[in-house]
C-alpha cells in the first residue's frame, strides 16, 4: 500500500518538499483548495518535480456554494437534480472534469459521486448514478485508468454486512479499473470507535481487490493503516483533520481551519500529543521514550533537543511533515508479502500502541481526543472479521491482487 | 405408474434390484444379456428436466459422472409414454451410507474435494450448475473413487429457466443448497452455488457433523434460517496443518457469493496449492 497526499489548504510547498525526499509522490488535488488558475500553474510545478496528480472533482455536495469549487466549469449547484433526470448532463459533466484532468496530466480519471444520505433506496440511487456516469466516462475519457468514486455515508457503513456484500457484487460488474473510496465517519469522529463501520470498510476494500480492482482510499489517517490487510493500493492523507477524515462541511471558509494546538504524532502509540503534554513527558523524564526509533525523521529533532518541547520552534508545519513521513513508513512496514504476515505486522503495531499508550498514561502523558486507546480493539476486531470471512481468499490471492 | 414387470419386459434385461423412488423416476439396477450391470431410469416421456440432464451428461465429457449409454422410449399398457435411460453403474455406496459408518479421513476428503472441484470446473465451462450436490448424490465407489450423480435439477445458465419466473424458492435440497438458491436470487446463481454445497458436503464428510444443522430443526424454514445465520465451528481435522483445509472449506460455504472463490477453476487451483503444504505425501 502506498501513501498518497490528499491535497488540502496550504499543502503546495509540502508536496514540493516531499517530492525531494520521497521517491514516488502522488497527490490527489482538491478544487476546494485550489482555484482553476492555481491548478494550471501548480500542476506544472508538480509535473516538473515528478509528482503524479489525480483530480478529485469533489462533487460530494452538489448544492454547496463553495467559493473555489464554484469557479470550476463543471460546477453546477443543480447537479443533484440533473444527475437523476437529464441524460446528456453526465456527458457534459465528465467532459468538463476531463479538461481539468488534462491540465494536471492525470493518469487516472476519478468519476465523481454524490455523498447521498443513507435510506432504503440508497443502493438503487447509487447504482443509477454510477451506471450513467460510467457510461458517460467511457464515451469521453481515453487513455486513462478509470476510478469510480464510492462516497459512503456513515449510516450505510453501520448497517449489516449484507448491504456491503451487495455493493461488492454490483461493483464487480462495473466497467471501471478501480475505485476511489470516500467514507463519512460517524458523528464526525477523527478516530472512529465503531467496529462495524471499520469492518464494513475492510470487507468492501478486500472484496473489490479480490475482483482485481484498484482501490484508493481517500481522506485517511493512521486508523486506516489496517487497510494493508485488504491489500488496498493506496490511502491518501494530509495535514489538517479535514483531509485526514472526510467532512461534510464543504462550505467552510478558510478561516475555519483552527490552529489551536500543535500535535506531535507518536507513531508507536498511533496517537498524537499536544506540546503541553510533551512538556509533562519532559518533566517526568519519559520524553525520550516518545522519540520514535523505527519512524525517525529530522522534522522532530527540535522536540528532542533537550529543552522543554513547548519552548522550541516545533510548529504545525514540522508536525504535519513528521505525521505524513511517519505514516508512510508505518504503511511500508505493514505492507508484507503475504496476508498472514501483513495481519501479524498490524497486530504488532496495535499491541505496541496499546503498551505505549498505557506506559505514557502511567506517567501522566495523555493524548486526549487523539488517543488511539479506544480504537485498538476496533481495528483488531475488523481485522479478525476479515480473517474469518476472506482470510483464505486473501492469503491465496495475495500475489495476484 | 408402470410396474416392475412391464419394465423388465420392455428393457429385455433382468432387474437385480429396484431403488427407492426418487422424485418422478423409477431407478433399477439391471443385468443385460452379456451380464453387464447397468442402471436404468424410467421417467415420463418428454420431461424437460430429464431431457436437460441427458443433454448435459451426453454432450459433455464430465469426469467422475456416470456415463449415459442410451435413451429409449416406450408406451405402457395404458398408453402412457415413457423414456428409459441406460446409465453406467458405479459399484459402491452413497456418501450418506458411508458417513453412517465412518467419516472421511483427510486423504479421502482431499480426494473427494478434488473430484468435485474437477467436475465443477467442467460445469463452469459449459455454464451448468448442478444445484443438488449432497451426500445422497455422491457415490463412493468400491475402488475408492467418488462420483457425482443426478443432474435432475441442474440449471443451464445460457438457457431459459425451467422454474417459474415468479417462484420464490429455487430447486435445491435444504441444508445443502446455497442461500441464493432458496432465496432464489436467479442472477446470483452460478457455479459458486455448487461450491457452497461442496463446502457443506466436505465439512460433514470430514467432521461427521453438518456445519449448520443439528438434526432437530423444526421445519424447512429453520433449516434455511440456520444456513443463512450459523457460523460453522472452527473444527480441527487431523492432518490439517495450520487449519488450511478447514479454512478453505469454510471459504467455499460462505453465505455471501462475494466471499467464495470467484470461479471453480480458482478454487481447484487453490486446492492444488494447498495440498502440498499439508505435507501428507501422495495424492
Amino acid at each position: 500500500m502506498k501513501l498518497y497526499l490528499q491535497f488540502g489548504w496550504g499543502m503546495k510547498n509540502l508536496v514540493l518538499d516531499f517530492a525531494k525526499v520521497w521517491n514516488d509522490v502522488n497527490v490527489i488535488l482538491s478544487p476546494r483548495d485550489i482555484t482553476p488558475k492555481q491548478l494550471l500553474t501548480w500542476s506544472k510545478e508538480f509535473e516538473k518535480t515528478n509528482v503524479s496528480c489525480l483530480f478529485d472533482p469533489q462533487c460530494y455536495f452538489p448544492k454547496s456554494n463553495h467559493k473555489r469549487l464554484s469557479q470550476y466549469t463543471y460546477w453546477n449547484n443543480t447537479m443533484s437534480t440533473n444527475l437523476s433526470s437529464n441524460e446528456n448532463y453526465e456527458t457534459t459533466l465528465i467532459r468538463n472534469i476531463y479538461s481539468y484532468n488534462e491540465i494536471v496530466n492525470s493518469k487516472k480519471f476519478i468519476i465523481p459521486a454524490i455523498m447521498r444520505m443513507y435510506d432504503d433506496k440508497w443502493i438503487d440511487r447509487w447504482q443509477a448514478d454510477s451506471i450513467k456516469l460510467i457510461d458517460a466516462t467511457r464515451q469521453v475519457v481515453n487513455g486513462k485508468e478509470i476510478l469510480l468514486t464510492l462516497a459512503l455515508p456513515s449510516d450505510l457503513l453501520c448497517q449489516s454486512e449484507d448491504i456491503i456484500e451487495k455493493m461488492i457484487g454490483i461493483s464487480e460488474q462495473y466497467d471501471v479499473d478501480g475505485y476511489y473510496i470516500i467514507v463519512e465517519p460517524p458523528n464526525g469522529q477523527y478516530l472512529v470507535d465503531n467496529p462495524l463501520w471499520l469492518s464494513n470498510i475492510l470487507q468492501l476494500c478486500a472484496g473489490l481487490k479480490l475482483f482485481g480492482k484498484e482501490v484508493i482510499f481517500g481522506y485517511a489517517n493512521q486508523q486506516m493503516i489496517c487497510l494493508t490487510t485488504a491489500k488496498v493500493d493506496a490511502i491518501a492523507s494530509g495535514t489538517y483533520l479535514n483531509v485526514r477524515k472526510f467532512s461534510n462541511k464543504f462550505d467552510e471558509p478558510d478561516g475555519e481551519i483552527k490552529r489551536k494546538s500543535v500535535w506531535y504524532y507518536y507513531p508507536e502509540a498511533l496517537s498524537e500529543y499536544k506540546l503541553s503534554f510533551l512538556d509533562v513527558a519532559y518533566n517526568s523524564h519519559v520524553l525520550g521514550e516518545m522519540k520514535s526509533t523505527e519512524y525517525s525523521n529530522p522534522y522532530i529533532n527540535l522536540i528532542f533537543s533537550g529543552i522543554m518541547p513547548s519552548s522550541t520552534a516545533f510548529n504545525e508545519t514540522l508536525a504535519f511533515r513528521h505525521y505524513l513521513d511517519a505514516l508512510q513508513e508505518q504503511i511500508k512496514l505493514c505492507s508484507r508479502d503475504s496476508f498472514k504476515d501483513t495481519v501479524l505486522a498490524n497486530e504488532i503495531l496495535l499491541s505496541t500502541a496499546e503498551r505505549r499508550i498505557e506506559f505514557l498514561e502511567e506517567n501522566g502523558v495523555y493524548a486526549q481526543a487523539r488517543s488511539f486507546k479506544d480504537i485498538i480493539d476496533v481495528n483488531k476486531s475488523a481485522i479478525q472479521r476479515l480473517q474469518n470471512t476472506r482470510g483464505f481468499l486473501l492469503e491465496y490471492s495475495w500475489n495476484s491482487i | 405408474m408402470i410396474t416392475k414387470n412391464e419394465i423388465e419386459k420392455v428393457i429385455e434385461d433382468s432387474i437385480i434390484t429396484e431403488y427407492p423412488n426418487s422424485g418422478q423416476k423409477k431407478v433399477f439396477l439391471v443385468r443385460d444379456v452379456d451380464l453387464n450391470v447397468k442402471i436404468v431410469k424410467v421417467v415420463k416421456y418428454g420431461d424437460e428436466r430429464i431431457l436437460r440432464e441427458i443433454e448435459i451428461v451426453t454432450e459433455n465429457r464430465i469426469p467422475n459422472v456416470p456415463e449415459i449409454y442410451d435413451v429409449k422410449e416406450f408406451v405402457d399398457s395404458s398408453g402412457i409414454k415413457y423414456n428409459y435411460i441406460i446409465e453406467e453403474y458405479i459399484e459402491g455406496i452413497t456418501l450418506t451410507e458411508h458417513l453412517k459408518k465412518n467419516s472421511l479421513n483427510i486423504v479421502e476428503g482431499l480426494k473427494l474435494l478434488d473430484r468435485l472441484l474437477n467436475i465443477t470446473v467442467v460445469l463452469e465451462n459449459i455454464k451448468v450448475v448442478h444445484r443438488d450436490i449432497k451426500p445422497d448424490n455422491i457415490i463412493c465407489s468400491s475402488n475408492g473413487d467418488y462420483y457425482l450423480i443426478d443432474f435432475g435439477i441442474a440449471r443451464q445458465l445460457d438457457k431459459s429457466s425451467l422454474t417459474m419466473t415468479q417462484a420464490l424458492i429455487g430447486p435445491h435440497t435444504p441444508g445443502y443448497g446455497a442461500p441464493e438458491l432458496f432465496q432464489y436470487s436467479k442472477k446470483d446463481i452460478d457455479i459458486k452455488s455448487d461450491l457452497f454445497s461442496i463446502g457443506v458436503v466436505l465439512f460433514e464428510a470430514l467432521t461427521g457433523q453438518h456445519p449448520f444443522l443439528t438434526g432437530d430443526e423444526w421445519d424447512v424454514n429453520e433449516i434455511w434460517y440456520r444456513t443463512r445465520t450459523v457460523m460453522p465451528k472452527d473444527y480441527l481435522i487431523e492432518g490439517d496443518r495450520n487449519k488450511q483445509l478447514i479454512s478453505f472449506i469454510q471459504t467455499l460455504m460462505q453465505r455471501h457469493t462475494t466471499r467464495r472463490p470467484a470461479t471453480a477453476k480458482k478454487a481447484l487451483e487453490w486446492l492444488h496449492a494447498l495440498i502440498p503444504s499439508l505435507g501428507l505425501g501422495g495424492e
